[in-house]
């Protein structure tokens, strides 16, 4: 069974909400037209990346009825948005929003907020701390929500490919740099070898939608991909140019895929977390449970 | 020792292409975000200005471009025949502005003249005295300056400040000398122009590489190690480079921070521009006419 989903590669406006709900449903259309199941928009496709100051102009909460509304303008599809999430205390986070119908199905906080080189967003954003799936329907099942940077770390990915997603969706604001290597960018390069990786060793389907255009010196350059459970690309978008990137995912795949490579249910979960434990307790110079073994025998 | 091959200082490689794509969508980004439609850029008939000049009229076409020469009375003839040149290729509007009677005033001020000291004052004014016509011409044409300073000479400081350092944008600032003319020969332009001894042609017979003291793709061979790959000045002699070339680069680009910088502020209230008071430079109510 065939799983359609369109990743929107698009180009906001910095700081303009009202502008970019009206981008998005523009895209959402098109994506509806296209027989899409899930539309993925790019990081802070709501707002804009380089905020600095404007994140508390720009935030909302995640069950906003401009989310709902925009939401329901394509029934039963499900909708992944970027956007700055005030939580009811007025922590700022830059997060993925999960919607179908208009009711909230995930909300992913972005965990690791690249604050070194060229980025800053630990001094305008607040971490996330909860790494799950959501719900998705069939016939993928669960699905993992990440932001850009999350990815850089494969603990997140690995993680939600255990707790039971057949996809895995990260959205992105990737700046092109680092020119040189045969692919032109650098940059992009890395991303590719990840995204490979990740759907080979998580037996996983990868959805990737990064964001377009330019702000300040930045120039985002797109090249979305959607990748089987074993690697295959299936749909991949064009860079620097706004595109709905549309292909499908064969469930059956998926399936086929983790008994012939079993990576997942192989998984030594138990050994992992004991080994953690134990990583954690000796960089924080803490006694290990092995130190207590030893002091009482 | 180790037995790895020893390692070699590459010039840094861009793919053309590629690069020409991002800083033309760069520079239609940032009209967008201004509200602009319009450049003017100052055309020396050297590679810096003429790479730019090709690449703002891909960006915007060539009747939303105004190109001026803006020769002083000891400029090279040919720097004035390599700027109608670029004009001639891109089909641009141009303007031709002499400077001399503008400058000479300030000149009959400076009393070191044939010093090096008087040379650096000279070609300072001059510099920003093509900054305030360009300036000048942008409002007239309604558009923005476009900057043509490249990544070697703002690492090396080798500009005026508020001269030819000034602009809206910096389409080129993080291309290195090397990497330019690689891309000015695929954007086309002319080969006399991409292949002359670069200069400032500040006073006759001035070229940058006397002036900086070694040639550009030696300078940018040792700012690539040093700024891009963060390299010691151990690891750039272990690697060929010569000790006394890349400890004069290391020391020039520190002294010359200052030049890459907006002005430090003296913090003392609690939201102060540029410390803390943070925000893009274009945002919304920064466009013209929002």
């Amino acid at each position: 069974m065939e799983y359609r989903i369109g990743l929107a590669q698009v180009a906001p406006r910095l700081g303009e909400v009202d502008a970019n709900l009206e981008l998005l449903a523009g895209w959402l259309r098109r994506a509806a037209a296209e027989g899409v199941a899930l539309t993925v928009f790019p990081e802070l496709a709501l707002t804009g990346y380089l905020l600095s100051d404007l994140v508390p102009d720009v935030a909302l909460s995640a069950d906003d009825p401009r989310l709902a509304e925009l939401s329901r303008m394509v029934p039963g599809m499900a909708v992944v948005i970027g956007l700055i999430e005030e939580s009811d205390d007025h922590r700022f986070f830059n997060s993925a929003v999960l919607l179908r119908d208009g009711e909230v199905i995930g909300v992913h906080r972005k965990v690791y907020l690249p604050t070194y080189g060229m980025f800053d967003e630990g001094r305008f954003t607040r971490p996330g701390d909860r790494i799950r799936t959501h719900p998705l329907g069939e016939p993928l099942g669960r699905v993992g929500l990440s932001v850009c940077e999350d990815f850089w770390h494969p603990s997140l990915p690995m993680l939600q490919a255990q707790d039971g997603a057949g996809l895995l969706v990260n959205i992105a604001a990737g700046p092109a740099r680092a020119p040189g290597s045969p692919s032109g960018m650098a940059a992009i390069a890395g991303w590719h070898r990840m995204q490979d990786t990740y759907a080979l060793l998580g037996t996983v389907a990868i959805a990737f939608c990064n964001r377009v255009g330019n702000e300040e010196g930045l120039t985002f350059w797109g090249g979305s991909r959607l990748l089987a459970a074993n690697g295959a690309m299936l749909a991949e978008g064009p860079l620097y140019e706004e595109a709905l990137v549309v292909g499908s995912v064969e469930a059956d795949d998926l399936r086929i895929q983790r008994y012939q490579l079993p990576l997942l249910a192989d998984e030594r979960l138990e050994v992992v977390r004991r080994e953690l434990d134990r990583v954690i307790a000796e960089r924080a110079g803490l006694p290990t449970a092995a130190d207590d073994a030893e002091a009482g025998g | 020792m180790s037995d790895r091959a020893p390692e070699t200082p590459p010039l840094p490689v861009i793919d053309p292409g590629q690069t020409a794509e991002v800083i033309i969508g760069f520079i239609r980004g940032q009209l967008a975000q201004t509200g602009f439609e319009r450049l003017v850029i100052g055309l020396s008939g050297g590679v810096d200005s003429s790479t730019v000049a090709f690449l703002a009229a891909r960006a915007v076409g060539p009747d939303n471009l105004l190109g001026i020469r803006m020769p002083y009375r000891t400029s090279s003839p040919s720097s004035e025949t390599d700027a109608l040149a670029v004009v001639g290729e891109l089909g641009c509007r141009t303007e031709l502005i002499d400077i001399s009677p503008m400058v000479d005033p300030m000149l009959a001020l400076i009393d070191e003249a044939d010093t090096l000291a008087g040379h650096v004052r000279r070609g300072n004014v001059m510099a920003r005295q093509r900054m305030i016509v360009l300036y000048d011409r942008s409002a007239a044409f309604d558009a923005l300056v476009v900057g043509t300073s490249n990544k070697t000479e703002a690492l090396l400081g080798y500009g005026t400040l508020y001269g030819d350092m000034a602009g809206a944008i910096a389409p080129i600032g993080d291309l290195y000398k090397s990497q330019l003319r690689a891309l000015a020969g695929h954007l086309g332009v002319p080969p006399q122009i991409v292949d002359k001894p670069p200069s400032a042609d500040l006073w006759p017979g001035q070229t940058d590489e006397a002036e900086l003291g070694a040639g550009y793709d030696d300078l940018d061979r040792v700012l690539f190690a040093v700024v891009d790959r963060r390299w010691s000045v151990e690891r750039c002699v272990a690697a060929g480079l010569d000790r006394g070339l890349v400890e004069a680069v290391a020391r020039r680009v520190a002294r010359n921070e200052f030049k890459r910088q907006l002005p430090p502020t003296a913090k003392l209230s609690l939201r102060t521009p540029s410390i803390d008071h943070l925000y893009p430079r274009r945002r919304p109510g920064s466009r013209r006419g929002s």
